[in-house]
């Protein structure tokens, strides 16, 4: 009963009610949520409240989506009226939202029931959710391993079967990447797919939410709950979302995939995975698609040029949490640069300083052209390079990430590799383009992630190929062990 | 050392100017602009920079910037990007202020201020003469205005908060404000007083702004510095911030120029600073130097897009955009051909103007109207601190006062008692006249007896009237006025006393 779909034709066939089906979930977060470090804040009783009032819904026939009912975790970067927001930061552990951000809006709208906060890195900076107030976020297939990040509490809620789903957020990989570790689909929409409204930022024009789910049909429930224009957000797009279940054909015949030279080089990722993804391929090949090799040649700038941008972004947009007007103000404070000083040194932790540091950094005088201004230029060439690379594929294929989950420790005192581990999944976000990680296989009982990235605005075909791979195959249907 | 130091220097002057604008709701959020409401009412999680809030622009704003861009003679930019300025400060909720750096909306334009003909003004180099010869006009060169959001007030005043410390009042933060700024063209604290006051003139005209400078709406910085006659380079300069009224930024600019002055007849040299003026000792203080200047780390700001304005929607707004001061003073002087004072003061106001040229139309005397408006009613409403448009008196209803003089049914002098109960409660004048028996006497009986007085009295001034001269004349007038209680048709009057005086004419 723990994937979304199980739930729905439960639901469907009233052989569970969605009160059930979160008194479940409930039990399980407390159970193997805590104990992996997944979920960090409960909503239960408001939770039951509204699953009462779905399961009338449906017994009305006025069932709202296929989200109807179906328990939910966010992202704790997610605000929601009289909740907390944490960002897993001791600078906003006091802060409640006095509003509703639009994914937590659209999800209630479309009936889904949302159960509370999972864990993250704070203010979604990190790759392992380690750098988290609450602790690691452990990966249900091993729990010495790291279950990525930063949206790392979704992902391996999900992966564990507490929820069916659940929402993250994507700046850098932040969703593919531990969708990756913890054997789930983890898709990012386009830039501007889903509004922004109410998801605290990290980098502003890379920050995208999306779905983790078991298959990438759920995906596309989820998506078309809580994708299209907003206009609270300006850089949401005015495009209405398709329907995105008519897509799903099962049917890859006459789709070209493009596999991006850099993407498989004998001193990339490591073998075993690039053998993995190289085999996903050849299955949707065999299902009728073409292969065609194509080149993304600034690939070798694409880690450093995103680490200019989202930590300058984030430098700015981290500002407001100075300890004035809400979050956490440091005591004893005598004037007011002790209040900011003391408020933020107290407040974030080393990876958040690291990156404020970087981001002040990159705009600062006399730094600003030879750094943000170039970041901004070499962006641009990324697009091009996808722009030209589209012309000969509708999809891109290659690995999520260079490796399986490591352990937990494994990098905490090597930042850099860790963001160079980042290669494939960055651009995506600095070009806005959707991609989406799915399991492809496994190496020592650890899931494998391949990512296919798609044309701005075109999940339907991303969502399409996905799909047709896990009718294939049965990657998807593989659980953890306890789960 | 002489003591005016205009004889050695040039001065040099820019100065940047803060309007709000005439909206309902912030820049970026729905919350309402209001003055005077109780501190943090109008506010709304965007302007609190809540976690996970985003910034939409006012689409009002928009066509207010072209409006500007049109009057200034300015490009109205059909790309223009909002940046972030970055500084931390307890009254900037999002540790930035949403701004325009590289590319502002407006850019390139020049509004006309009115300078004395003689001396250094009537030189700028743009300069050209017109109509009258007292004054001339310079041309003032606008670089750029661009869009930006105000940030809340820091209250340190115990008295106001009743507590101690600092308390932040936000309802000021996000207000949308232009920020236009000159080039350094201006030459006197008069000029930039000059440029103020133009500049303001516009904003109102064109109804982008209330401007109004007691409630912060209208706020100036001024960039000055000095050089030495003849110099082509311009010399160091400071900023004045946060001058807030006419007064300060004359008198603030006037002690300034004496400042550097100072320094530089002593051979020392001027330091880049932020200045601050005391109002009380008339001086100008440094703030700080802009050696260790704010790096502001202005980026382009994520959250927003270009803002685009097509072509069509600039040609809608200047379709719509309403004749201008400078315009209107033209058009004044030439369909009306007053006296150039009270053309000023008429134009001045775009309501004073309107109602002037509805009560000409009314009363069928334009220089009549010009005369009640620029300067009786002007003064009753100086007195009472309202603008025209606040007053209750129509400008149907002056007319028909204005027509009531000229048909001589009552006096000029009674008419003027009238006129503050008309602007503060209106009415109709014919019935209030007749309601105060104030009709003007025409009665030849009553005005001869009140003629025959005065003659007798006054046979000095009778015998030089007798003798052909007529300045004593109005004299008479005025006594016999007097004793008419100011009722008699003054016209009467002067028919009768010459009768009586020299037995017809």
């Amino acid at each position: 009963m723990e994937s979304l779909e199980a739930q729905r034709a439960a639901l469907e066939a009233s052989e569970i009610s969605s009160v059930e089906l979160v008194t479940e979930a409930l039990a399980r977060s407390e159970d193997s949520g805590k104990d992996l470090g997944a979920v960090i804040g409960l909503r239960a009783e408001a939770a039951l409240a509204e699953a009462a009032e779905s399961d009338a819904r449906r017994r009305g026939g006025d069932s709202r989506s296929p989200l109807e009912g179906a328990p939910v975790l966010l992202k704790d970067n997610m605000v929601m009226q009289g909740e907390p927001t944490t960002c897993a930061s001791r600078i906003l552990e006091p802060f409640v939202s006095p509003y509703d951000g639009a994914a937590a809006e659209r999800l209630q709208a479309a009936g889904a029931i949302i159960l509370g906060r999972a864990n993250m890195d704070e203010f979604a900076m990190g790759a392992t959710t380690e750098n988290s107030i609450f602790g690691p976020a452990h990966n249900p297939w091993d729990p010495a391993r790291t279950c990525g990040g930063s949206s790392g509490g979704s992902a391996a809620a999900v992966a564990a079967g507490i929820t069916g789903f659940a929402l993250g957020s994507d700046t850098g990989g932040s969703i593919r990447q531990p969708a990756s570790f913890c054997g789930v689909v983890g898709m990012k929409p386009t830039y501007g797919r889903v509004s922004r409204w109410g998801l605290v930022a990290f980098a502003s024009s890379l920050d995208q939410i999306g779905p983790f789910t078991h298959t990438a049909r759920e995906a596309a429930w989820v998506l078309e709950a809580i994708g299209g224009h907003d206009p609270r957000d300006s850089t949401s797009l005015p495009e209405a979302l398709p329907s995105l279940e008519p897509a799903l054909t099962g049917d890859v015949a006459g789709l070209t995939i493009g596999l991006p030279k850099e993407y498989f080089v004998d001193d990339g990722a490591d073998p075993a995975v690039i053998s993995a993804v190289r085999q996903g391929v050849d299955t949707l090949e065999r299902a009728g698609a073409k292969v065609v090799e194509v080149t993304l040649p600034h690939t070798p700038y694409v880690v450093s040029t995103y680490y200019l941008v989202a930590t300058a972004e984030a430098s700015s947009n981290l500002a407001r949490y100075d300890g004035a007007r809400y979050g956490r103000r440091a005591e004893g404070v005598e004037d007011l640069d002790a209040m900011y000083r003391r408020s933020r040194s107290e407040g974030f932790g080393a990876e958040v300083k690291r990156r404020i540091l970087l981001g002040t950094y990159v705009l600062s005088a006399g730094y600003f052209d030879a750094y943000y201004r170039k970041a901004q230029q070499v962006r641009t060439l990324v697009r091009g390079d996808f722009e030209q690379a589209f012309e000969r594929c509708d999809v891109i294929a290659g690995p999520t990430y260079p490796e399986v989950a490591f352990p937990i420790g494994a990098k905490l005192d090597d930042p850099v590799s860790l963001y160079l581990g980042d290669i494939y999944t960055v651009s995506a976000n600095l070009a806005g383009l959707p991609g989406i990680s799915l399991p492809c296989g496994e190496i020592d009982g650890l899931p494998v992630g391949m990512q296919l990235l798609g044309r701005a605005l075109d999940e339907a075909t991303l969502l399409r190929v996905a799909d047709a791979f896990q009718r294939l195959t049965d990657h998807h249907e593989r659980r953890p062990p306890g789960a | 050392m002489t003591a005016n130091p205009l004889e050695r220097y040039e001065v040099v002057i820019g100065l940047e100017v803060h309007t709000h604008l005439r909206t309902e709701s912030k820049l970026f959020s729905p919350a309402p602009v209001r003055y005077g409401d109780a501190p943090n009412h109008d506010v709304h999680p965007i302007d609190l920079a809540m976690p996970g809030v985003l910034p939409v622009l006012n689409e009002r704003v928009i066509d207010l910037a072209i409006r500007l861009g049109l009057a200034t003679h300015s490009t109205v930019n059909t790309r223009s990007v909002f940046s972030r300025k970055n500084y931390f400060y307890p009254d900037l909720p999002k540790g930035y202020q949403i701004s325009q750096y590289e590319e502002p909306v407006v850019s390139d334009g020049w509004i006309e201020i009115e300078v004395p003909a003689s001396g250094e003004a009537g030189k700028g180099k743009k300069g050209k003469k017109k109509g009258d010869s007292a004054t001339s006009v310079k041309r003032i060169g606008v670089t750029r205005a661009h869009l930006e959001e105000d940030a809340g007030k820091s209250i340190h005043d115990v008295a106001v908060t009743g507590a101690d410390g600092t308390h932040i009042d936000l309802n000021r933060a996000g207000v949308p404000l232009l920020e236009i700024v000159s080039e350094p063209d201006l030459r006197s604290a008069a000029e930039a007083g000059a440029y103020l006051r133009s500049l303001r003139s516009i904003l109102r005209y064109i109804e982008v702004s209330d401007a109004d400078m007691e409630k912060g709406q209208f706020r100036c910085d001024a960039n000055v510095s000095l050089r030495l006659h003849g110099s082509s380079e311009f010399g160091t300069r400071t900023e004045i911030k946060n001058l807030n009224s006419f007064a300060n930024v004359e008198g603030a600019i006037g002690a300034e120029i004496l400042r550097q002055s100072e320094i530089l007849d002593d051979g020392g040299e001027i330091q880049q600073a932020t200045m601050a003026y005391d109002v009380d000792r008339r001086r100008t203080r440094v703030l700080r130097l802009k050696e260790n200047a704010d790096d502001y780390r202005y980026f382009d700001d994520p959250d927003l897009i270009p803002l685009l304005i097509d072509e069509a929607r600039i040609q809608a707004v200047r379709a719509e955009l309403p004749e201008l001061p400078e315009e209107k003073l033209e058009r004044f002087r030439e369909q009306y051909n007053l006296a150039a004072e009270a053309t000023q003061i008429l134009v001045g106001s775009r309501s004073l103007a309107d109602f002037f040229e509805r009560c000409a139309e009314a009363c069928g005397s334009a220089k009549a109207a010009a005369n009640w408006i620029a300067r009786d009613l002007r003064q009753e409403l100086n007195e009472r601190n309202l603008e025209v448009e606040d007053s209750a008196l129509e400008a149907e209803t002056l007319a028909s006062l204005i027509r009531l003089v000229e048909e001589g049914r009552v006096t000029a002098k009674s008419a003027r008692d009238l006129l503050p109960e008309l602007v503060e409660r209106g009415g109709d004048p014919e019935a209030l006249i007749q309601e105060r028996g104030l009709e003007a006497v025409s009665d030849t009986g009553l005005i001869d007896g009140w003629a025959s007085q005065v003659i007798e009295a006054n046979a000095a001034a009778v015998e030089s009237v007798r003798e052909g001269d007529d300045k004593p004349l109005n004299f008479l007038m005025g006594q016999v006025m007097k004793a008419a209680q100011g009722k008699a048709n003054p016209a009467e009057v002067r028919k009768r006393l010459l009768e009586m005086i020299r037995g017809g004419d």
